[in-house]
């Protein structure tokens, strides 16, 4: 009985629930960022590979935002203790800087 | 005559050059396990000193953080993330090695399905946050909606995938075809694996919210099963540009 009180709500109310939840706008803004480096990358030419350099650094640069996005609020890392925090935010820009070194001289290093 | 001696010469640069293969991937295997030791002493360092603190809050400002999930599941994502990172920089060096190979079987991909499986799971990483939302509030029954349409988002992506290999090896492109080919299976289908694993993860807190369990210690469950599924998320926003679209 108590059981079916707590965890029953309205339709209605879930739905403006859901909707103005700070992470229904990092999943909105996360999508918005997956279409944007998708046309990024649409609108170049495959034939072109060196000119492709910089849209190359920029998709990372995309998509290393966006991990961070999903880390810090979906992971709810943001607000972790500072050393689990700092892991993450270390791992997210030594990863971003080392994928984007390989990836622009990857055989020198 | 002279052409058994030509294959008896080509017999024995092939030889070399397996040598060679063979030796890299031990370096590449070396550095793998490195990384991976280093990474869950690193991971454990900071779980402990982590739980400590939330358990010995020495100021207000402490108070208010919180370590989501368990101790344990935080190892076992960073160690995770590191093994991956480790696969984006082993393919980022062969295809720097050979980038005319690389560019020519990426342009055989089918980008809208790489797209589509992204946004399938980002819009399942929200469904989980959203579930344990829910849970924290004691709202069980929408809770366990969500993580099931989370599941199905998970079938949606297995689903895409098998058409996109399907179409692939159909079409004669397999594991042996080229190294870009070979990257491409081994790490779509190492992280195929985390996202069925991670679907086995997503029944049992469905089952967990239908039961209408969300007490402290639930929540602590609900949170560890959700940040692996965003792991597994996160994991897919990096490999999606490097493999699908990055020339």
């Amino acid at each position: 009985m108590d059981r079916s009180l707590s965890s029953s709500l309205p339709g209605a109310l879930i739905m403006t629930s859901v909707l103005t939840e700070k992470i229904t706008l990092v999943w909105l803004f996360l999508a918005v960022l997956t279409g944007l480096s998708w046309l990024l990358a649409d609108g170049h030419e495959p034939t072109n590979p060196a000119g492709f350099t910089y849209v190359a650094v920029g998709l990372f640069a995309l998509a290393f935002f966006k991990v961070r996005l999903v880390i810090m609020y979906f992971m709810e890392v943001l607000d972790a203790p500072w050393i689990l925090r700092g892991l993450f935010e270390v791992w997210t820009v030594g990863v971003f800087v080392a994928v984007v070194s390989f990836y622009l001289y990857g055989t020198q290093i | 005559m002279p052409r058994r001696g030509l294959l008896k010469d080509e017999e024995k640069e092939d030889q070399r050059g397996l040598a060679e293969v063979i030796s890299e991937d031990v370096k590449t295997l070396w550095l793998v396990l490195i990384g991976i030791n280093f990474s869950f002493r690193a991971g454990e360092l900071v779980v402990m000193t982590a739980a400590n603190e939330e358990i010995s809050p020495t100021g207000a400002e402490e108070k208010s953080k919180h370590l989501p999930g368990e101790g344990g599941i935080w190892v076992f994502i960073f160690g995770d993330m590191m093994v991956f990172s480790l696969f984006f920089l082993v393919f980022l060096y062969y295809r720097n090695l050979d980038i005319e190979t690389f560019t020519a079987a990426q342009s055989l991909l089918n980008q809208n399905m790489g797209a589509a499986n992204t946004i399938l799971l980002l819009t399942s990483s929200w469904f989980v946050a959203m579930g344990l939302h829910f849970c924290r509030k004691g709202v069980t029954d929408a809770a366990a909606k969500l993580f099931g349409a989370a599941f199905a988002c998970g079938v949606g992506f297995g689903t895409v995938k098998y058409f996109e290999w399907g179409e692939k090896i159909r079409a004669g492109h397999t594991l042996t075809s080229n190294d870009f080919f070979m990257y491409y299976y081994i790490f779509t289908g190492i992280h195929l694996l985390h996202v069925v694993i991670g679907m086995a993860v997503l029944i049992f807190l469905m089952q967990k919210a239908r039961r209408g369990q969300c007490a402290a210690g639930d929540i602590q469950i609900y949170e560890s099963g959700g940040a692996y599924w965003h792991m597994v998320d996160l994991l897919w926003i990096v490999l999606f540009p490097l493999l699908y679209l990055v020339r």
